[in-house]
């Protein structure tokens, strides 16, 4: 078999190297004859010529075309690859300016401290004012002030400053000595311009003003908020906790 | 000496620009199946008639010539291109588009004759005489249309694998490439196939025309 194989391949080189034509009279004496034969059958086939096909042949191919197209729409309208065309287009410039304005804003607000809180009071503008009980004495005092001795657990140690650096004198008056003008004297100035004070106080809600001069009334920036007197002064006020 | 190396290399000059050109030729008919191919996968199914009226003569020539009935020959040529059609989606475009349709019309032929109990000769397509190209009267033993129906009816009793490759090869004259392509075939067993289908047709052929002396 394997003989016949061998004789079968060097047959086939000497028709044909590739798909180029030889010249059969090379072949080797024994196959030669028969290479001859082989070549003269390889050409008799060739000259058969076309089958002609019946006229209608095309019409009915692509009838039938035409016939499998919904189906073959619906198929390559599911899985044929598509080309994706990106238009610059003013539409789709909005669209993606207002998705980084909202990427943006949400950023700012989770990442950047302070922005967008509301639960803190407004500290810069004194007429955010918190409602105080101006009405109640008994309020604006600290509880315990009628006489009654007061546990020393319960005090706190406050301090209130100011920042007065060229004020000759500082005092501090409000509920906690009945807004007496002698007020508590405060030290100062320091070497930044400070005035301060450190005082014991109880738990409770006080308002406040610092005297500059025994003539000048001044509100403190500092304080947590700030309340309108009735007199047209706008008093500071501090939650002791 | 010098006049004949002149004219073998004039010689080689032409044949490599007929080369040079028969390559350029194929390479914008390939541009325009191409852009054939994209404009039906686009949802223009009449792009598709130009690549019909391309490939549907060769074709119908090679189914005639595998299942010999010219009916079934119809419908099996029209069901290769409707099925290429339909898959257009998958066709390769690195492969040539006849090589695409050999390989469909194999298959649907082979299926074809598995499922066909009918022998091969009694569905036999007539010879047209006026397609048949000269023939050197020295080499006949027989007429013409004698000489032909027999290569025929002999060509239709091949193996079916012999006749697959001596189609293609022999008939349609397909290049060894296309056609291991379309059969998944090595080329050297292809040439092999070549030869003994040719051996075996030879046979056929002589075993005819000695029964023709002696009756």
């Amino acid at each position: 078999m394997i003989k016949h194989l061998k004789n079968d391949w060097k047959l086939s080189r000497i028709l044909e190297g590739g798909d180029g034509e030889r010249d059969a009279s090379s072949a080797p004496p024994g196959a030669a004859e028969e290479a001859g034969r082989l070549a003269a059958l390889r050409d008799e086939l060739g000259k058969l010529g076309r089958e002609k096909p019946p006229a209608d042949l095309n019409a009915a191919i692509m009838k039938r075309v035409h016939d499998s197209e919904p189906r073959h729409w619906i198929y390559t309208f599911l899985f044929k690859p598509r080309h994706v065309l990106l238009r610059t287009s003013v539409a789709s410039a909005a669209t993606a300016a207002a998705l980084v304005l909202l990427v943006g804003g949400i950023m700012v607000h989770f990442l950047v401290p302070g922005a967008g809180n509301d639960l803190e009071e407004p500290k810069t503008a004194p007429a955010a004012m918190a409602p105080a009980d101006s009405d109640n004495p008994e309020a604006l005092c600290p509880a315990g002030s009628g006489g009654e001795p007061v546990p020393e657990e319960a005090m706190r140690n406050v301090r209130f400053s100011v920042n007065l650096p060229h004020a000759r004198d500082v005092r501090l008056i409000g509920d906690f000595n009945a807004w007496s003008e002698k007020g508590i004297v405060l030290d100062g100035p320091q070497d930044d311009g400070s005035w301060s004070v450190d005082i014991d106080l109880e738990p409770g809600k006080y308002q406040y003003m610092f005297v500059v001069d025994e003539s000048e009334w001044v509100a403190d920036e500092n304080a947590d908020a700030w309340v309108d007197d009735g007199y047209g002064h706008v008093n500071s006020v501090r939650y002791i906790m | 000496m010098a006049n004949e190396r002149g004219r073998a290399s004039s010689a080689a000059i032409q044949v490599d620009r007929s080369r040079e050109t028969a390559a350029a030729d194929e390479g914008e008919a390939r541009k325009y199946e191409e852009s054939c191919i994209l404009k039906c996968l686009d949802g223009d199914s009449e792009a598709f008639r130009p690549l019909v009226e391309r490939y549907s003569p060769s074709l119908y020539t090679f189914i005639a010539r595998m299942v010999t009935d010219r009916e079934d020959a119809r419908e099996i040529t029209q069901e290769v291109f409707t099925r290429a059609y339909r898959n257009l989606v998958d066709f390769n475009s690195r492969y040539r588009f006849s090589t695409w349709l050999y390989t469909i019309a194999l298959n649907l032929c082979r299926d074809h004759i598995r499922h066909d109990r009918r022998t091969m000769a009694e569905k036999r397509v007539d010879v047209d005489v006026g397609l048949l190209m000269v023939v050197d009267p020295v080499e006949q033993k027989l007429d013409v249309k004698r000489r032909y129906e027999a290569l025929l009816e002999c060509l239709d009793r091949l193996p079916q694998k012999y006749r697959e490759v001596l189609v293609m090869k022999d008939v349609m004259m397909l290049p060894y490439k296309e056609i291991q392509k379309a059969m998944h075939l090595p080329i050297p067993l292809l040439k092999i196939r070549v030869v003994r289908a040719r051996r075996r047709l030879c046979g056929m052929i002589t075993a005819m025309e000695h029964g023709e002396k002696s009756k």
